[in-house]
């Protein structure tokens, strides 16, 4: 009959050999070995006696059973507190060693851009979005009825000079002077109440030069309901112009001309540059025409179907170019239209 | 319109300065543009005369001077070469100021002691006309005399820009008014002395057309002496850049200025026959005009003619051979109103813009006829001597006058003011002389001069223009909202422009205009050019009748042809790689009618800058394809393969796309052609898209689709393929197996050596519902494999 174990000799002497090498491994490699040595599922010493449990006496599983899955958990949690001081090392060894040259040029991730002029008429569609106005769109290639006649400007009418036009070879066409005749469809095909907004292309057959294209944009506004006056125009053009360049810009009125409308307006913001005070953007007057506006003229009310006498309107028309050079500082207009990259380039975040 | 302060001062007692004038007309409408002033800008500066001259001592260009000034002499240096002995000059004496703020000291000039300046008119500010040198005066210019006092007072001149809605306001007396309303005074006609009028028949005037001549009025002043205008009138005609020409012809140039009513004067003795005819010109009749030039006349020309032919072209310019010379001695007047169309149309037709043709086809007081007859005449006697023979007068009936009928509640109403009633009425009152206020109803009848007040919405601008457009509150009142619905066509294009910039695409704007040239380019080949919407030939072009130049000879049928133009540009100033793209019309004309289509195209040329951890990616088919993917993902589109004949596009390495059956889109290489015609070296992908088609296009709905739980199973399978094998075979054969847990197939590696090709797939394999077990994915794998066996691609094994 061999020799009875002494389990607790064997057993001090695998908790003591187990924890020093866990404590002495200074290599995950070391570690590993370790833990295979003592947790090892075929071969370990622990998992040995772990599996000679089940031959032994009920007194001695109750009393070694408990002990060794202890010695067990502790044995594995300090593999795990090892394991995270070596590979903390590791880490900490591997970032010593490293070597970046922060300086090297980064490869240029390709970013492209709207266009200056696309971007403003954005911000300012997105604006009366806001307040309220739909979107209208029309034909660039229109007749006279809807850009002339209908907006109260008969033939031979001497503002029809205010407007150069283009006119189609061979077809009875122009090219819209204004996004106007957007009012004239819209009010047409849906009556009033109407509360749009119309960006677009617009053409004046006038010489180009650095301050004059003969294609740009504007956006036009147009409201009409009961009851509409020239104080709900100028607090709306306030808020909208605020909205585009800043709260504390100002907006004036000044009677100006334009047929489709009744009274009409010049509307002035205070200078952007200034702020008021002048200078020679705004030739020391601390204002800048920005835009056209007034009631909705009862003609055009009429021409389109709707009875001025029950509804009333306004409108109004921003041209886009001008605010984009402003905004970009860009010192001459055709260069929005030439498309060199290297300036489009500076002129969008 | 050119405006005198000092003539406007003389009207309307009580002016405020210039500069506040023009402030307050800007609030009018009336926007001065311009502010100059004139006449003389010094002080201390009198007639004096040279009394000696000697040179001086010390410097061979200078002359010492000695200037008397009636009561003492002064020794001047001089450094003009025309200053003599006996000359009369201005002499600015020490203390004297100049323009610019120049003060004259007392001074040693080399040596010499200079108590003054003999000045140049240059020195003076004043129009040099005369040679270099100092200004000589005339030789009985009063010695002693302050200088600045005999050039009579200075003015100021304003610039005024007249809507065309106020033709009323293109002349002094017109503004005088304007002015008196918003002044609240009157103001002072000018005077205007009464003349004998002959008895006798008046000269004969057909006027047959009353709609183009609604009246003509003229007299005939029998012993004139025409010669040159006083100063007076010529410093006025002047001032305001009119040539002075001759007393009678500055009367009616003047007159015009006073009063806006354009008058023409002609030779009396000159003109042939008995009567004079306003008509149409007749065909093949030319007109020798006052400039100088022979025009054509067309038969809508309204024209005055006597027997022999046209002697004016009515409204726009008068005739050389009857005008008004040095030698007549009987004028006659014309005094008419023609209808403004008229008139407009043969000014612009024959490119002649005058002061007259203006104010005509601009519309003139129709009631003022008959009273500026009178006034001509009487200045003209004024000026040139001689007497008055009767008026003739073709008609008299003036448009009606219509009553606007509103209240001081309704014009509040529209410009959303609290203005108090008796304000309101007070400025119609004094607009017009007959406001009929009956309660709070207000009957207001316009003067005949405003031809532009006829509906309550004019009354309302007057009353806010005169109390200020400044009292307007800004006021935006609740308004009744639309639903906020976008439009398809910009929304889809606001989605693609955005995901083009994220791609790395600079979008651009070019005029909707193609040159010959570029047309040409585009249209380079035999076939019509398939433009997503039908084809394109040089006959569905829209052209213009009027193009600003030879860049703009017809509407753009594509967005390429800026696209190209744009992607050359940049590449010949140096760009290394080029993409842009743009959105908007195209047009193409069919059956008289224009058809606007929307479009997105882009452009990519060139190759980015070769960079140390980037591969240099050349555009090619597949490149560009896979763009087009990713930015019209979700919608099923078809793609057919580029036509042969195809010349903007590469033949072989072009798609086109379709919904349907309907084109939405062109893309892949472009043209060698092509490319060599745009002058672009390398290689260049381009696709355009069909907006409107697109957004008609079916688009999958977006559904939650869950994710699978369970790890997916990737297989690669290397496949040895045949030189003229398509992808598109293999890929089909192995979709058409339907099996069920493949869930992508790619293409990870192509590989050529030794004339075989191999490509290596790589399938993934999964289930939403479990894992799949190895065996279920090699059965699927052995049906991969033979597919690709039985189209011919071998497995590399």
């Amino acid at each position: 009959m061999p020799e009875p174990r002494d389990w607790d000799r064997e057993w001090l002497e695998l908790s003591v050999a187990a924890l020093d090498a866990v404590s002495r491994a200074d290599t995950l490699e070391t570690l590993e070995a370790a833990r295979v040595e003592f947790l090892g599922r075929e071969h370990g010493r622990l998992s040995g006696i772990l599996r000679s449990l089940k031959d032994m006496t009920i007194e001695e599983r109750k009393r070694l059973g408990p002990q060794a899955n202890a010695l067990k958990d502790a044995l594995e949690k300090s593999i795990a507190v090892q394991r995270g001081k070596l590979e903390g090392a590791a880490v900490t060894e591997k970032l010593a060693s490293a070597r970046i040259d922060l300086t090297f040029p980064a490869p240029p991730w390709p970013r492209g851009r709207r266009h200056p002029v696309a971007e403003t008429m954005r911000e300012m569609t997105s604006i009366l979005a806001r307040l309220g106005f739909a979107l209208a769109e029309g034909p660039l290639v229109e007749t006279d009825r809807n850009n002339f006649e209908g907006l109260n400007i008969p033939p031979d009418h001497p503002a029809r000079d205010l407007q150069d036009t283009f006119y189609l070879k061979d077809l009875p066409f122009l090219l819209r002077t204004h996004t106007s005749p957007v009012q004239i469809r819209h009010m047409e095909a849906h009556k009033a109440p109407v509360r749009i907004m119309a960006p677009g292309r617009v053409f004046r057959h006038e010489a180009v030069d650095a301050s004059h294209s003969a294609v740009f944009h504007q956006v036009e506004g147009l409201y009409v309901d009961r009851r509409v006056s020239m104080a709900d125009l100028k607090g709306t053009l306030s808020t909208f112009m605020r909205g585009l360049f800043g709260p504390k810009v100002n907006i004036r009125f000044r009677p100006s001309f334009f047929p489709f409308v009744e009274p009409g307006a010049e509307v002035d913001v205070s200078c952007l540059l200034c702020a008021g005070k002048g200078c020679p953007a705004c030739k020391r007057s601390g204002w800048m025409e920005m835009l056209g506006a007034g009631l909705v003229h009862p003609c055009v009310l009429r021409f389109c179907g709707i009875d001025p006498r029950e509804w009333s309107g306004y409108a109004f028309g921003v041209g886009v170019e001008r605010i984009a050079l402003l905004r970009y500082g860009v010192p001459d207009i055709r260069m929005l239209y030439e498309n060199d990259l290297r300036v489009l380039e500076t002129l969008a975040p | 319109m050119k405006v005198s302060y000092a003539w406007l001062s003389e009207l309307v007692p009580g002016l405020p300065p210039a500069e506040i004038l023009a402030e307050r007309l800007l609030h009018l409408g009336l926007e001065a543009s311009s502010i100059q002033r004139t006449g003389p800008d010094f002080t201390g500066v009198v007639i004096g005369e040279v009394q000696t001259k000697e040179k001086h001592p010390n410097a061979d260009r200078l002359s010492l001077c000695s200037v008397f000034d009636g009561t003492a002499s002064y020794p001047v240096v001089c450094g003009a070469p025309n200053v003599a002995v006996g000359q009369r000059v201005a002499f600015a004496k020490v203390g004297a100021r100049l323009p610019g703020d120049f003060r004259i000291k007392s001074s040693k000039i080399r040596g010499a002691v200079s108590e003054g300046m003999i000045c140049s008119a240059k020195e003076l500010g004043l129009p040099t006309a005369g040679p270099d040198g100092i200004l000589v005066l005339a030789a009985d210019a009063p010695i002693g005399r302050d200088f600045a006092a005999t050039l009579g007072p200075g003015d100021t001149l304003m610039e005024v820009e007249v809507g065309p809605n106020r033709p009323d306001c293109l002349s002094h007396i017109g503004l005088a008014r304007e002015l008196a309303v918003h002044f609240g005074t009157q103001i002072t006609p000018p005077p205007s002395p009464a003349f004998a009028q002959a008895a006798g028949p008046a000269a004969q005037v057909l006027a047959l057309d009353h709609a183009a001549c609604p009246r003509y009025t003229g007299r005939i002043i029998e012993a004139v002496k025409v010669g040159p205008s006083p100063d007076w009138l010529k410093r006025r005609l002047e001032a305001l850049g009119l040539r002075s020409i001759n007393n009678a012809v500055d009367a009616t140039n003047y007159l015009l200025q006073e009063n806006g009513q354009p008058l023409h004067v002609f030779d009396a003795d000159k003109l042939s026959g008995s009567r004079l005819e306003v008509r149409e010109a007749l065909p093949g009749e030319r007109l020798k005009a006052l400039d100088g030039k022979e025009y054509a006349l067309a038969q809508e020309d309204l024209v005055i003619a006597d027997t022999a032919g046209p002697v004016a072209l009515a409204g726009v310019i008068g005739g050389e051979p009857t005008g008004v010379t040095e030698s007549t001695t009987r004028i006659f007047i014309e005094c008419a109103r023609f209808h403004p169309g008229r008139v407009r149309r043969a000014a612009r037709r024959l490119g002649l813009r005058t002061d007259s043709s203006v104010r005509f086809e601009r519309g003139l007081d129709p009631a003022g006829q008959a009273q500026h007859a009178d006034r001509a005449a009487a200045l003209i006697i004024q000026l040139c001597g001689g007497t008055a023979g009767p008026l003739t007068d073709t008609a008299h009936t003036a448009p009606p006058r219509l009553l606007i009928t509103t209240s001081a509640a309704e014009i509040n109403g529209m410009l959303g003011t609290s203005h108090p009633a008796e304000a309101v009425a007070n400025i119609l009152r004094r607009l017009s002389s007959d406001l009929r206020e009956d309660g709070e109803m207000l009957s207001f009848l316009p003067p005949s001069w405003r031809l532009d007040l006829s509906i309550p919405e004019d009354l309302a601008e007057e009353a806010a223009r005169h109390l200020g457009y400044d009292k307007i509150p800004e006021e935006a009142a609740p308004a009744r909202l639309p639903i906020p619905v976008d439009l398809p066509v910009p929304a889809l294009t606001e989605r693609l422009s955005d995901a083009l910039a994220g791609f790395g695409f600079q979008e651009a704007m070019n005029y909707d205009f193609l040159s010959e040239n570029e047309l040409g380019y585009l249209f380079g080949g035999p076939s019509p050019l398939d433009m997503l919407d039908g084809a394109a030939t040089s006959e569905t072009l829209a052209r213009l009748l009027n193009p600003l130049s030879e860049d703009w000879a017809a509407m753009r049928p594509t967005l390429l042809g800026g696209l190209l133009r744009n992607t050359t540009l940049n590449q010949n100033r140096g760009a290394a790689g080029v993409r842009l793209f743009e959105s908007g019309r195209v047009f193409r004309t069919e059956g008289g009618r224009v058809h606007e289509s929307a479009r997105l195209a882009g452009v990519w040329w060139g190759q980015e800058r070769k960079h140390w951890k980037r591969p240099s990616a050349a555009p090619d088919i597949h490149e560009t394809i896979g763009l087009l993917d990713a930015l019209l993902r979700g919608r099923s589109l078809i793609k057919r393969p580029g036509a042969a004949g195809d010349t903007l596009f590469h033949p072989k390495a072009s798609l086109t796309l379709l919904a349907g059956s309907r084109v939405v889109g062109r893309l892949g290489e472009l043209h060698p052609d092509t490319l060599r015609r745009w002058g672009l070296t390398g290689t260049a992908c381009a696709f355009e898209l069909n907006l409107d088609a697109l957004v008609a296009a079916p688009t999958a709905a977006l559904r939650y689709a869950p994710a699978s739980p369970f790890p997916a199973v990737e297989r690669d399978l290397s496949v040895f393929v045949g030189e003229a094998s398509e992808f598109g075979a293999l890929s089909s054969a192995i979709e058409k197996l339907g099996l069920e847990p493949l869930s992508r197939l790619e293409l990870v590696d192509v590989f050529s050596a030794d004339g075989k090709t191999s490509w290596t797939l790589r399938l993934t394999f999964s289930r939403p519902e479990r894992t799949l077990t190895d065996e279920e994915v090699q059965a699927a794998m052995n049906r991969v494999i033979a597919a690709a066996a039985a189209i011919g691609a071998a497995p590399r094994t």
